[in-house]
């Protein structure tokens, strides 16, 4: 009985969802007079299919949004990233003065402080990360 | 029409660098760029105006200690000056982190004593000198904010070259973000506007190198 049950199990096609490896997840704190703050990290897509990050959710931030700091006009501009994809395989960086995370806090930040943050994917499935707040 | 100009271009190129910045001297970008060479120390990270180093108009604005900031204040130093917003996220907590890893760089006592850094805020209505002074102390407390109201910001911000644009999407938005000029702006001395560089992480060194290079330059 036991035996057949592991070979249902083992024909049963595994339905893989999809987890991202993410190295050095960190907040760069700033002084509580200011309302925002911006996260950053590296994202690896180890699966076979592409996925896309669709939104975030912390207890800590009232609002987290993917944004990219890019040349408009000659000016340094805010573009909001409604969807990131990652490729099969690719790594994605979110670093200064590029591609971060914009995230308003609920309460002042501290350095060495740890957030939880989850991360919702296009294939439904969601991770929590946890922040490092840096100085 | 368009080759055949850069082929003359090209021509006077090779004949002599010295010919071009008589010809072009204000239009082409080569032309400053080879003028700054001449005039300044050779340089690795900042780029010099050289012989469109211009002279500040009066202005006044008020620092993060409500101390007047204007035009004197500027005299017998070289001065970094960043524009930007305390409310920004990304760029800039980057430039002045960036630049205060320039400032640590320095090292040499008097080379330090010649460098101020400020930072200024083109964002009044939320940045008032309070907010500024915990901003400044966060960074570096040997940083100074500035701002003051938008008409004294612009006289600053148009003899500079600096672009800024408050992004609000109503009056009474509290949330908004302001795009702004990105590089930071070199002051002589003399309260000239002399040079910009844009920071970054991989030319702080350079940036430090450079400052050390102009400051015993004038001396």
């Amino acid at each position: 009985m036991s035996r057949l049950l592991l070979l249902a199990l083992l024909m049963f096609p595994v339905i893989a969802q999809a987890e991202l490896t993410i190295d050095h997840a960190w907040i760069k704190n700033l002084p509580p007079t200011v309302p925002v703050r911006a996260g950053y990290m590296t994202i690896v897509n180890p699966a076979k299919q592409a996925v896309s990050i669709v939104s975030f959710s912390s207890d800590a931030f009232s609002s987290i949004d993917m944004h990219e700091t890019v040349m408009k006009d000659g000016m340094m501009h805010m573009q909001h990233v409604p969807e990131l994809t990652i490729e099969a395989g690719a790594k994605v960086t979110l670093a200064p003065g590029g591609m971060h995370m914009m995230m308003e806090p609920v309460k002042p930040t501290i350095t060495g402080e740890q957030i939880n943050i989850t991360i919702k994917l296009s294939d439904g499935s969601q991770q929590t990360v946890i922040f490092t707040v840096e100085q | 029409m368009k080759s055949k100009s850069s082929n003359v271009l090209f021509a006077i190129l090779a004949l002599s660098a010295g010919l071009l910045v008589s010809l072009f001297p204000a239009s082409s970008w080569s032309a400053q760029l080879e003028t700054a060479h001449r005039a300044q120390p050779e340089l690795e990270a900042i780029t010099m105006m050289g012989d469109e180093t211009a002279a500040l108009p009066a202005f006044e604005l008020t620092d993060h200690r409500n101390q007047v900031f204007n035009n004197s204040r500027l005299k017998d130093k070289w001065s970094l000056m960043f524009f930007g917003y305390t409310s920004c996220p990304d760029v800039c907590p980057t430039t002045l982190n960036n630049i205060s890893h320039v400032v640590h760089a320095l090292k040499d006592p008097t080379v330090l004593d010649a460098v101020k850094v400020y930072f200024v805020s083109v964002d009044p209505q939320r940045d008032k000198p309070e907010i500024l002074a915990s901003y400044m102390n966060y960074f570096n407390p040997d940083f100074t904010a500035v701002t003051g109201d938008s008409q004294m910001l612009n006289v600053l911000t148009s003899a500079l070259g600096v672009a800024y644009k408050i992004k609000k999407k109503a009056e009474t938005d509290p949330v908004y973000s302001v795009d702004h000029s990105g590089f930071v702006v070199l002051i002589n001395p003399q309260g000239e506007n002399a040079g910009l560089f844009f920071s970054d992480p991989d030319n702080v060194q350079a940036v430090a190198r450079d400052l050390v290079r102009l400051v015993k330059g004038s001396h």
